[in-house]
């Protein structure tokens, strides 16, 4: 497999499966009926 | 929030609304239409345009259709023409929902017909089949099915049988309501989904060296090659607008957006509810599936057995003899024999039918909470009478497959529809209802706070990209497709019919939503 094909399909499963990671983490660790303040609301 | 509202179905849990709207997006494309695209549009460079797409159409777009279902949700309407009353007040923002109506019921209807496929192939599977055919024979296999002049293989009546089962399970499962049908369909179809696709990937990615005819000598060639194929950019793609428009146009029917199915779930949603960590992990769970898993699937497996230039030749088929002619014969040659080819077909059949359902119920879903919720009917009759209805219809999909009339719907409808919906509901929750409510509307119960440069992307980038997207499909495709060129004189009268019965269901489902504002005023009930 050449370097750039190896450098396009690692930044790509790198993106997609980070931002899966990311977002489910945060998930899990926000508790469903935790809300943020509506925007504006914290200086 | 009006007070008035009916109470509404809610979701039984935050992960099986992520699994549903995740089921939702996850289809047949992501195993199918993505590596196809990717091969087609320059590699690894498709990419590029891709994710650029993803972020500023695709994102945007799953937090405007959530935001757009709840806000109606939380005003009593489960499907486009109530939610985009209660965005714009005005007596023509009703019948522009009818797009949110129209669109899922025609896709509904053929992609029932595709993920019948999918049953009959994992049916024909199991039973060894397709086990010791050729090239010739697979495609007679295929050709077969779909042609019911010349039904040799699978016996007339095969088709349909697998097409009444399959619209059967779709409104058996909707039928049974939000949490009881759809979610827990989600909780189950999921998992099956990814565990079968990652053992097949895991299987393709450790087949090792084959012997292929390259130039008339004898090549080794293994995954890896395939992946090489798949991944080499071609730089020369990225001044291309084809490839630029193929990239959007994968991320919309990816991710399932302009399509009305997305609005219905969120519809379901409380205002305590997030909706913009929750819609970047849906996004997120459906490009997994299609990037990491759909992308090192098919592609490196077809080059491992036919090489690269066998593999273009099949890519170049259509994604249905990607899937449903070159993954059979793969399977017939995996080591371990008729086991691992039974074993194999049943995964991939498999996988891809619980990829389709998981969608295909989400496209019935604004049509039921439409006529549950305005005239008045139980979910089990309105599945009852949809359902009739899809199989009625969807008999002529059957008849006249090779003569066009899917490949109409799928354009129509499937491909050209959706933009149109994406761009009306963009301009009317962005610009009519006003970016500083669709930001507020957005950030409702939200678990993060999204960055504030989303909302000039949602406001100025999204609709202008929607737009020039347009313009340009309309100028490329729209209308040579309208005029049919390239089509066999023999096949225009099935297009027109074809044609001329989409119109009949946009027609009387315009005519559905003036009955039920009729029905409305005369109960005095007012639209929240």
């Amino acid at each position: 497999m050449n370097t750039v094909a190896i450098i396009f399909m690692g930044g790509a499963w790198l993106f997609v499966l980070g931002l899966a990671l990311w977002s489910f983490r945060k998930l899990l660790a926000t508790p469903p009926d935790e809300t943020l303040p509506p925007p504006g609301s914290i200086p | 929030m009006s007070d008035s509202a009916p109470a509404r179905e809610a979701w039984g849990s935050r992960i099986g609304l992520i699994l549903a709207m995740a089921g939702n997006a996850v289809g047949l494309g992501n195993f199918l239409r993505f590596p196809r695209q990717a091969v087609e549009n320059g590699g690894g460079t498709f990419m590029i345009p891709y994710f650029i797409a993803f972020l500023l159409v695709g994102i945007p777009l799953m937090w405007i259709e959530w935001g757009v279902g709840r806000h109606g949700g939380l005003r009593g309407h489960g499907s486009m023409p109530g939610m985009m009353e209660s965005l714009w007040r005005h007596p023509v923002a009703k019948y522009l929902g009818v797009l949110g109506l129209f669109m899922p019921v025609v896709v509904l209807i053929y992609y029932c017909y595709i993920e019948s496929w999918t049953l009959a192939w994992t049916w024909a599977s199991l039973r060894g089949a397709t086990q010791g055919l050729d090239q010739a024979q697979m495609q007679g296999f295929f050709r077969s099915y779909v042609d019911l002049d010349n039904g040799t293989v699978h016996g007339f009546w095969t088709p349909f049988a697998f097409f009444f089962i399959t619209i059967a399970v779709n409104f058996y499962v909707v039928s049974k309501g939000l949490s009881a049908g759809i979610e827990r369909l989600a909780k189950i179809g999921m998992p099956i989904l990814f565990v079968f696709a990652a053992i097949l990937v895991v299987r393709v990615l450790t087949l090792g060296s084959h012997e292929v005819m390259v130039d008339g000598v004898l090549t080794q060639v293994g995954p890896i090659d395939g992946l090489n194929f798949m991944y080499t950019p071609d730089w020369s793609a990225l001044a291309s607008p084809k490839v630029w428009l193929a990239a959007t146009g994968q991320i919309f029917f990816t991710l399932s957006v302009g399509m009305g199915s997305l609005q219905a779930y969120a519809s379901y949603l409380t205002k305590k509810d997030d909706l913009a960590l929750s819609g970047i992990a849906t996004a997120a769970t459906n490009e997994t599936a299609e990037v990491v898993l759909g992308g090192s699937l098919a592609i490196p497996a077809i080059v491992t057995f036919f090489g690269v230039a066998g593999a273009t030749a099949i890519a170049k088929g259509g994604s249905f003899d990607l899937g449903f002619i070159a993954m059979p014969l793969v399977f017939n040659q995996l080591p371990g024999g008729a086991a691992m080819a039974t074993v194999a077909g049943v995964m991939w059949f498999g996988l891809l039918f619980f990829a389709g359902i998981t969608s295909s119920v989400a496209m019935a879903t604004p049509a039921l909470s439409f006529v549950e919720e305005n005239f008045g009917w139980t979910r089990k009759k309105t599945a009852m009478v949809l359902g009739t209805f899809a199989v009625l219809i969807g008999i002529l999909h059957l008849v006249y497959y090779t003569q066009g009339f899917l490949d109409e719907w799928d354009y129509w409808a499937g491909t050209f529809g959706l933009v149109i919906l994406a761009m009306v509901e963009t301009i009317i929750f962005v610009w009519v209802f006003g970016p500083d409510n669709m930001w507020r509307e957005i950030h409702e119960g939200a678990s993060i706070r999204i960055p504030r440069l989303f909302k000039f992307v949602m406001t100025y980038i999204t609709p202008v990209f929607l737009l020039v997207m347009m313009i340009w499909w309309t100028k490329e495709e729209a209308l040579p497709t309208l005029r049919m060129q390239g089509i066999p004189e023999a096949d225009h009268a099935v297009r027109w019919a074809s044609r001329g019965i989409m119109l009949a269901i946009l027609l009387f489902q315009l005519w559905l939503i003036k009955a039920a504002w009729r029905r409305r005023a005369l109960d005095g009930k007012e639209v929240a």
